[in-house]
């Protein structure tokens, strides 16, 4: 029979007045006080029911090793590590939980990060097999880089992002070598390459621009208007571009590459981008098909194959590498 | 418009030479100015900056001189930023006193008998319509 939901809140009460011992002895008087002080009015009756219902095994109960101590009159768990109020997890779900505790490191070095690595940590300590998180090593490890320039403005970045606050800041152009004063109406926050942009209307360029965060500087909130986003511009931003910055305000386009054995072997296992067809010929090689807004990140991710990879279509990307020097894909 | 309690921002693009004049904040407790600065290949290593402590904003609003109270990213002469390379570049702020909340324009007056190194840029516009509002 399922628990009523006035027996679970007592059930819980009880679980934590008996948890809390340190601080109250767990009497009888004292569960049906707290009780009282969170409005149930309940006689000594009713809560020796609870108890003797959180004794069963689930699912009628909980399982619960409570015990009464004559001598000391009070109730106690048994089993010291016991609670209702935890949530329980296997070794299984521990070692889960504890892997991807490293990913959270590794990824999310944010207050927010910082929040949800303490809750996994809670959830963590309630678990019957302790996981001792420093004694270990991961067996998943991802790339940490060091702590970028600019990584500091994240907390504030995202807040604007999500409830839509315009920011005003300082950026500066490697390229140009220049500074420029920018209001920024950002959308989102993107990772690329281990950099990190921020992705907005920028007034400054009466457009949609990214920035990296390595390059802003002293951001503030402004009190104006916020110029919501197009949802399918941020989509696209998102999901049809390699990298960040476009070459083209186009739609997605195919865009077709030849590459040599050893590269289609490489790209066949770590795919560009979602849309990849891959057409291989006898020899091994291959056309490959991406249907994405060309970038700059595409431009240097075919000039790092050298030889192995080059541009077929369209014609004015071709063009485009072939006028351009090596640097001024950088971005 | 009730201007108490408010910091107002500017996004200005003042030169001189390399030095950019970027944004300027005012409320009621300080003036920030801020500024970026790309060295050159006039000197071997980029050179070096700093600034006088007696540099000051004066402004078309008031006879006062808006002394320097404090600075952020850049050192006060005698000493001396050094760079090093012809690519550098940085980024600093400079606080005064605050200056009137109405339209004006100001100057910034690192020596009053500069030379051409000196961080001197005159006739900023500020008008209170133009300026945007910081949100705390």
């Amino acid at each position: 029979m399922p628990i009523s939901k006035n027996a679970m809140r007592r059930c819980m009460i009880i679980d934590q007045v008996i948890t809390e011992r340190h601080y109250y002895k767990p009497t009888m008087q004292r569960i049906v006080d707290v009780c009282r002080q969170q409005g149930i009015d309940v006689s000594p009756e009713t809560i020796q029911k609870d108890i003797s219902m959180m004794k069963k095994a689930r699912p009628n109960g909980f399982g619960a090793p409570i015990k009464f101590d004559f001598q000391q009159q009070e109730y106690l768990y048994t089993d010291t590590n016991f609670t209702i109020n935890g949530v329980k997890l296997t070794p299984e779900d521990a070692s889960v939980l504890a892997e991807s505790l490293v990913l959270i490191k590794c990824m999310l070095r944010t207050e927010l990060g910082d929040k949800l690595r303490h809750a996994m940590e809670k959830v963590l300590s309630t678990s019957l097999e302790e996981v001792d998180l420093n004694e270990r090593y991961p067996i998943l490890k991802t790339m940490e880089p060091p702590q970028s320039r600019g990584y500091e403005f994240m907390d504030l970045i995202l807040h604007c992002c999500k409830v839509g606050i315009p920011l005003s800041f300082i950026h500066y152009s490697y390229k140009n070598e220049r500074f420029k004063s920018i209001v920024l109406h950002p959308y989102v926050v993107r990772e690329f390459d281990n950099r990190w942009y921020v992705y907005g209307f920028s007034e400054s360029h009466d457009g949609l621009r990214s920035f990296g965060l390595d390059r802003i500087y002293e951001p503030i909130k402004l009190d104006r208007t916020f110029r919501k986003g197009v949802p399918k511009h941020i989509l696209s931003f998102l999901n049809n571009m390699y990298g960040v910055f476009s070459l083209t305000n186009e739609e997605p386009m195919p865009v077709v590459l030849r590459a040599d054995r050893l590269t289609t072997k490489f790209l066949s296992a770590y795919p560009i981008h979602d849309s990849q067809v891959v057409e291989k010929y006898d020899s091994g090689s291959s056309r490959i098909t991406l249907i994405l807004i060309p970038t700059m990140e595409l431009i240097q991710l075919v000039r790092s194959y050298g030889h192995g990879l080059r541009v077929l279509e369209p014609t004015w990307l071709v063009e485009l590498i072939r006028n351009k020097k090596n640097n001024e894909f950088r971005r | 418009m009730n201007l108490e309690d408010k910091t107002l921002v500017w996004h200005v693009n003042a030169n001189r030479l390399n030095l950019q004049l970027l944004r300027v904040m005012l409320n009621e407790r300080t003036t920030r100015l801020d500024f970026g600065y790309q060295t050159t290949d006039y000197y071997i290593r980029g050179g070096w900056i700093n600034i006088y402590p007696e540099t000051h904003l004066v402004t078309s609003a008031s006879s006062r001189k808006m002394r320097m109270q404090d600075q952020q990213g850049i050192v006060t002469a005698p000493d001396k930023f050094h760079f090093k390379s012809r690519a550098d570049w940085h980024f600093f702020s400079l606080f005064f006193a605050p200056l009137p909340m109405q339209d004006q324009l100001i100057s910034l007056v690192e020596s009053e008998d500069p030379d051409f190194t000196n961080f001197n840029i005159g006739n900023i516009e500020l008008k209170i319509e133009a300026a945007f509002r910081l949100r705390l």
